[in-house]
């Protein structure tokens, strides 16, 4: 193997802190990170190996203080052979005895048994020839693969998944799709509506930057969760009574939100949600900001965008409309009326870029505010769009399918990185728009007063070496485009005029609302959420700043729990992949209006089916990690109830199992286990433990199970099934208070398999599972 | 039943026959460790060598750098297929003339362009690292059904020499499939006469090769002035082929000298890895001993090709067969696998210890990169699971005894048609039955106290050349 | 450190002690030079090798010095930190009896008694071992105590090809060292780690059977 340090710790403070130097591996027994390293399975190597077994003190078993303690230290086999073990906590005893081989036993250690990594020969394949997703990497190979020795009951994510990293309100992607898989819609309703109360908007218009880093894309077509989000997102209107219903207990406390747009609408649906007393403000007529006045009809909806907000008001949101704080209420005013105010007025003001002739252009945004007057035929023949996003795509597409006969679009960005979603620009395209990427504005040319055309400048790079935005020209290749109207679309800026001097607000240096942390400004108590704090920027990232404004608000007003930091909210759930579906290469294309009938005011595309919806679903790969756990120890250790003490902190078995990158414990970097501690077990209490394997002395189980029955609070916990020990719940509940006899275990067996999902080569796993099962509770009884 | 004494049956004095528990010769050895096997051999200021292997299928090397490599500290040398010293070396193993070692790998982890020789065997392998390889990835076939289908890529350029055993070709090649075909008597008159016809298939896996001792070598050059003009060969590991590695390096028997004779389980896998022959060739170059061994996690060999067989057999109410219809579809490997893996044995005449005279025996072997069979697999076209399989079906179907139905089907002494029972055959089944305390029962019908399912089996080996060769006894 | 062993001639029990005892007897207690394991320059005291790698080769992991307490004997080697005690065994010690098969732990043939635990020398870091008593089987084969479990071994033919033997022979002795009278069953389960391919699996209780018998003043049977 390659070469690395060695030391031998003294005590664990040195152990601990020679991990967290970084690049440092702790070896116990050996067993299974000297396999590791020789094999060079891991991406990174380690530059130190950390010995433990030098420090003294870990290696006993004694029973004190109604506790079974177990040094971290302690070899498997003497585990085995110890007869309080064996007569008291059978389950652990029988493990012990079952681990790999009896030379094994005497090497390897309970503290490193428990934290062994995963059982998979994908990720085991020496090299790290498949940096696979529990390494860091896009893809299970086993799922497509060989996977007869995985799990039977889904895989788990390691982190994050690509596109829920991707998506600025964090969504749980695979989660929602795994719940429409099952025909869960309220399942699903209720994971996406943790971070976005209005699915049915952002699918239509959102840049879905998730699909970009859909896995699925770098060989096909991304999952088009933007479809499956709009029949869910549709649905959930359908049924708006439901998933927008009056919260049940109120706070008695009020809020102010000022600004109906994405932010404002997010932040008042969360603080709603937790029983303030809402006031939504907004200076237009109707709610809704860029949603309702700016994004086309053709994208939008109108009519979609006032069902959410109707729904809204359903759920006890009030709206202030038509009112313009700055005139018709004052900033101090709002503040002495409601325990706290939310500003999320958004970016409307028009930037200056600083090219001669700028004040001939007109602002797009205008444009599209204003699209019913440019109705009466004020676009011209000749019209130049500038700007690479989503804004300069409807205002390219509205100009042509207002009439006019030429529309050229040209951006600083290549035609690869273009802001704009895909399908926007193949819209535009489609419909005529001439796209002209890497080209930047030099000067607009006048003839007598009027827009004749703009000269362009080659634009080289957008960004410099570090990231930064910071255009570079080749000032010798200039053309000049003829137009007749040029309109401005690169981007919009914050309009805070209606704040007067006195009302001090501190700004930042781009003139936006400073927000710490939590969202709040430099005013106690006053938040803000949105474009207006960050710049322009998206729906769906407005509406995860408006989320978390609300939070802030919740915790300012002392009615709630700062957010958990779970991102991605069901971390830890089981999500099983459709096997046989998920390698379709062919995304689900929306319905679309045929060029030639499409308008500015009717939709151009429609709603997925709930059935195409789902069939969609099925492609979602779930990017999660499907290789099973192989500890024999660690079932009896759940079904015994037992907690793991490291140098920090003392957790419960099942907490102490989890799936990371790339191990299968809750440690982290510089954490070491010291202690497994067992209660004694109550009177009558029996435990047992059982395992399958091909043959009785190998490295690995194929199922095991471990009981602990004869109280009212049974356990059954399966290994080797899933990701992390398999707790068989209904199975529990099923055996609790009754006799164990053939019967009962047989029909236990069957519970802790009814949620299986397995893979086709592992279905033969479902009957081994419900055997161990059963064999394991009448174990107890002989 | 024949007189099976015979003339050994007057003796009395027996020195070892008949005499159990009697140390073997080399069983001190062994059981203290004293035994060397070519891998345990450590001799003063020995190098190491480790090749590149190919991480592909089906691979060719557009360009290697050695620079970043011969850099790393330690390195002694590095030995490419365009060196003229191995340019010199022949292929080995089966098949025509070719490169000892070339610019092709046609297998994941075979040895391929480039040989290392540093110090110990971790900066080889840094320096392996090290090498800065151009790969052309070339289409591989590792799955037998697709590569016998008429669009699947070409495994390999290379051909196999036609095999010695084999029968000859019963079709022309195409694509990856070479075609061979044994057809005696009148099927269709033999299925005729059955009174049940069963048909089946079985996929017999890849079998991974049995070595428990990783081959390896160490070789190196001196002088001994007993021993005439020119070094001597000094090598360990090449065991029983030590002179075939001598010839290699031209140098005869009496000047090529090992004192290890100890292997290691084999089963009939007698080929030499490349790291039993190299060494030589590196400890010239270097003028030091040279290691090289070939572990588990160099290669993986494997001893048995994988095979799918469809076999429909008609028999008789009585269990006598009337008719065999044999197709089988076998690997025939990366190049230079034995033949014996494939349609060799074909040549020995199928079936034909058996009464029945109506065979028919049709096998496709199709090349692949799923590795290199290197000298021979105990399942030959004799296809001594499939005809086991046979006599298994037809005692269920029958509720015989497949002791019985293997008796009845087999031929007397004289010839296929002599229906004589074989008196040997006959005297080791009756011992073995009442050693076994065997009682036969239909599959299924029996459990044992602890609720596993009873069985015991008879494996019937109909291949006569498997049949007759035997093991050297170490008495 | 050749074999003289060819065709031809016998190893009796004595014979093959006595070599193994020599063998044992011929490893110095202390190194007396220390060679460099990249460049192979040689140095007279650890120190010189420690400077020559700060001057020549800054930034690889220099080797170390362990005492190793082998067959009851104090051994020092210089190795690197990263080598199994396997290794160590065969490429500074000269003690092949323990084999190299799987590498991984899991066939058994690398088995050495450590501290009375049978363990697996491929899975053990040497630099882990300082002060740990060690057992291989060359300490076992040249102890006459063990006489009868070598003698049953051979006599039983509980080998074939003789690869996996030696480790079997290791676990054996571990469990009669704490099981003087195992049963067969007891025998078959100590056992259930090593693994061999020839298939010698029934001679090995019935040998080790024999052996507890002999150990323990009972007549020796065949």
């Amino acid at each position: 193997m390659k070469a690395f340090n060695h030391t031998n710790a003294g005590t664990l403070g040195e152990a601990s802190a020679a991990l967290a130097r970084g690049q440092a591996s702790l070896i116990a027994g050996g067993t299974d990170l000297l396999g590791t390293l020789k094999d060079d399975i891991l991406p990174l190597y380690p530059n130190n190996v950390v010995n433990i077994k030098s420090v003294p003190g870990l290696d006993y078993i004694r029973e004190e203080d109604g506790e079974l303690r177990i040094g971290a230290l302690t070899r498997i086999a003497d585990i085995a052979a110890d007869g309080t073990v064996k007569a008291k906590y059978a389950a652990l005893g029988q493990a012990a005895a079952a681990v790999a081989s009896p030379n094994i036993r005497e090497m390897g250690t309970i503290g490193g048994n428990i934290s062994q990594l995963p059982r998979c020969w994908y990720f085991r394949k020496p090299g790290n020839r498949f940096n696979c997703i529990r390494k860091g990497g896009a893809e299970c190979y086993a799922m497509t693969g060989d996977n007869r020795f995985h799990s039977v009951f889904g895989g788990r994510r390691p982190c994050a998944t690509p596109c829920s990293l991707e998506c600025p309100a964090g969504t749980d992607i695979p989660a929602y799709l795994a719940r429409i898989r099952k025909g869960d819609w309220d399942g699903a309703a209720e994971i996406i509506m943790r971070v976005n109360p209005m699915p049915a908007l952002t699918s239509r218009v959102c840049a879905h930057f998730c699909q970009n880093k859909c896995n699925h894309a770098t060989t096909g077509d991304s999952v088009c969760i933007s479809g499956v989000e709009r029949a869910l997102g549709d649905w959930i209107l359908d049924n708006s009574e439901r998933f927008y219903a009056p919260p049940t207990a109120l706070t008695g406390k009020s809020a102010a939100v000022v600004g109906a747009g994405p932010a404002g609408l997010a932040a008042a649906f969360y603080l709603r949600r937790a029983g303030h007393a809402v006031t939504v403000i907004d200076a237009k007529e109707e709610a809704g900001g860029m949603l309702m006045y700016a994004i086309p009809a053709y994208r939008l909806p109108k009519d979609t965008v006032r069902r959410f907000t109707r729904a809204l008001e359903g759920m006890g949101v009030a709206f202030r409309l038509g009112t313009r704080v700055g005139q018709d209420i004052s900033p101090e005013e709002l503040e002495r009326t409601y325990d706290s105010v939310c500003y999320s007025t958004g970016t409307w003001k028009r930037p200056v870029v600083g090219i001669g002739g700028e004040e001939l252009t007109v602002f797009g945004l205008d444009f599209l505010v204003e699209v019913k007057d440019w109705m009466d035929g004020k676009i011209g023949s000749q019209v130049l769009v500038t700007g690479g996003g989503n804004v300069a795509m409807d205002v390219a597409v509205t100009a042509k399918r207002l009439g006019a006969k030429s529309v050229t679009l040209v951006c600083l960005e290549s035609r690869e990185t273009m802001p704009a979603s895909a399908e926007e620009i193949a819209r535009a395209e489609e419909e005529g728009v001439v796209i002209m990427p890497s080209w930047g504005l030099s000067k607009v040319v006048q003839r007598g007063g009027a827009v004749a055309g703009m000269e362009l400048k080659r634009c080289l790079s957008t960004h410099d070496e570090n990231g930064t935005f910071r255009p570079s020209y080749d000032e010798g290749d200039k053309i000049t485009v003829s137009a007749e109207n040029v309109l401005m679309a690169i981007g919009q800026s914050v309009d805070l005029s209606f704040l007067d001097e006195k009302y001090k607000f501190q700004l930042s240096r781009r003139g936006l609302i400073e927000i710490d942390d939590n969202s709040m400004t430099s005013r106690r108590g006053i938040y803000a959420a949105g474009d207006a704090a960050t710049g322009p920027g998206t729906v769906i990232r407005a509406i995860a700043n408006g989320h978390r404004a609300a939070d802030g608000m919740n915790t300012f007003l002392d009615c709630g729990a700062p957010p958990s930091g779970d991102e991605y909210g069901q971390s830890g759930a089981l999500l099983m992949s459709d096997a046989q579906y998920n390698q379709a290469a062919v995304a689900m294309k929306l319905r679309e209006v045929d060029v030639s009938q499409r308008r500015i005011d009717v939709e151009d595309s429609f709603t997925p089916t709930r059935e195409e919806a789902a069939l969609e679903a099925r492609r979602c790969l779930t990017c999660s990690c499907y290789a099973v756990h192989p500890s024999d120890i660690a079932p009896a250790l759940i079904a015994l109830g037992a907690h793991i003490v490291t140098n920090r902190r003392t957790l419960g078995a099942e907490e102490f199992f989890t799936v990371r990158i790339p191990g299968g414990t809750a440690l982290s970097v510089d954490e070491i286990v010291t202690e497994i501690r067992i209660p004694v077990p109550a009177a009558g209490a029996k435990s047992a433990f059982i395992k399958f394997a091909f043959r009785k002395s190998i490295d690995f189980p194929v199922v095991n199970c471990a009981v602990s029955v004869g109280t009212d609070s049974p356990r059954i916990c399966l290994n080797a099934v899933a990701p992390t020990p398999y707790r068989a719940l209904e199975a529990e509940d099923y055996i609790a208070g009754k006799p164990i006899d053939e019967a009962t275990a047989d029909a236990a067996g069957r519970a802790a398999v009814r949620n299986a999902a397995p893979f086709e080569a592992t279905q033969y796993k479902i009957q081994l599972a419900k055997t161990m099962v059963k064999r394991a509770l009448l174990k107890t009884v002989d | 039943m024949a007189d099976l004494a015979g003339a050994n049956g007057q003796r009395e004095d027996f020195r070892v026959v008949g005499k159990h528990n009697l140390p073997g010769k080399l069983s001190y050895a062994l059981a203290t460790g004293i035994a060397k096997f070519g891998i345990d051999y450590v001799v003063p200021g020995m190098a190491h060598a480790k090749f590149l292997r190919s991480p592909y299928a089906n691979a060719r090397i557009r360009s290697v750098g050695t620079a970043r490599a011969r850099a790393v500290p330690g390195v002694l040398d590095i030995v490419t297929w365009e060196d003229e010293d191995v340019k010199k070396l022949g292929a080995g193993g089966f098949g025509p003339p070719a490169a000892y070692i070339d610019d092709t790998a046609d297998m994941e982890n075979a040895e391929v362009g480039v040989v290392v020789i540093a110090e110990n065997e971790d900066i080889c392998e840094e320096a392996l690292r090290a090498l800065d390889v151009d790969w052309e990835i070339l289409p591989h076939v590792v799955d037998v059904l697709k590569g016998r289908q008429d669009a699947a890529p070409i495994a390999r350029q290379r051909q196999d020499a036609p095999s010695m055993f084999a029968p000859p070709p019963s079709q022309p090649k195409r694509g990856n499939v070479s075609y061979a075909a044994t057809v005696q008597g009148d099927l269709a008159q033999g299925f005729k006469e059955a009174d049940h016809i069963v048909e089946y298939t079985l996929k017999l896996p890849a079998f991974l090769s049995g070595m428990p001792n990783p081959p390896a070598s160490v070789a190196w050059w001196e002088s001994d002035p007993y021993h005439g003009e020119g070094p001597d060969l000094h090598i360990e590991g090449a065991v029983q082929r030590r002179e075939n590695v001598g010839m290699m390096y031209g140098v005869p028997p009496e000047k090529t000298v090992q004192t290890g004779l100890f292997q290691g389980g084999r089963y009939c896998d007698w080929g030499l890895r490349k790291s039993q022959e190299i060494t030589p060739l590196l400890a010239k170059r270097v003028g030091r001993p040279v290691r090289c061994s070939n572990t588990r996690e160099e290669t993986f060999d494997f001893l048995m090709n994988e095979r799918y067989m469809y076999l429909k057999v008609g028999f008789t109410n009585e269990g006598l067969i009337t008719a065999v219809d044999d197709f089988s579809i076998a690997d025939n490997g990366a190049y230079g696998s034995s033949s014996f893996g494939a349609a060799n044995d074909q040549g020995y005449g199928p079936y034909y210890t058996l009464k029945c005279k109506n065979i028919s025996q049709r096998m496709d072997v199709v090349d692949t990169n799923r590795g290199k069979m290197y000298l021979s697999g105990q399942h030959c076209p004799f296809n001594w699971d499939s005809g086991t399989m046979a006599i298994y079906l037809i005692a269920e179907k029958l509720g015989l005894d497949p002791i019985d139905v293997a008796k009845l089907n087999l031929h007397g002494p004289d010839s296929q048609d002599d229906t004589r029972p074989v008196p040997s055959f006959e005297a080791c089944m009756e011992a073995g039955r009442e050693l076994m305390g065997w009682q036969w029962h239909r599959s299924g019908e029996r459990t044992l106290p602890d609720g596993r399912r009873h069985g015991a089996s008879f494996r019937y080996q109909i291949c006569p050349r498997h049949a007759f060769s035997g093991y050297e006894c170490k008495l | 450190m050749e074999s003289k062993i060819g065709a031809g001639m016998t190893l009796t029990q004595e014979a093959a002690q006595r070599r193994v005892a020599d063998i044992i007897s011929a490893i110095p207690v202390v190194l007396t030079e220390y060679r460099c394991p990249l460049c192979a320059r040689v140095f007279p005291g650890y120190s010189g090798l420690r400077e020559h790698y700060e001057a020549e080769h800054a930034g690889a992991i220099a080797p170390i010095v362990v005492m190793l307490m082998l067959n009851g004997k104090g051994c020092e080697v210089l190795i690197e930190p990263h080598w199994t005690l396997k290794r160590t065994l065969q490429f500074r010690l000269g003690l092949t009896g323990t084999k190299h098969m799987c590498d991984k732990g899991v066939c058994g043939s690398c088995t050495v008694i450590m501290d009375g635990r049978p363990v697996l020398a491929c899975q053990i870091l040497t630099a882990e071992c300082e002060g740990r008593d060690i057992q291989t089987i060359e300490g076992i084969a040249a102890d006459p105590k063990w006489k009868p479990l070598i003698d049953a071994y051979c006599r039983w033919d509980a080998m074939q090809c003789g690869y996996c033997t030696t480790g079997f022979l290791v676990t054996a002795k571990a469990l009669l060292d704490r099981n003087p009278n195992p049963t067969e069953r007891e025998c078959r389960e100590a056992l259930a780690g090593n693994i061999c391919i020839c298939g010698t699996y029934p001679r090995h209780s019935q040998a080790i059977i024999e052996a507890a018998a002999a150990m323990s003043g009972g007549g020796v049977d065949g």
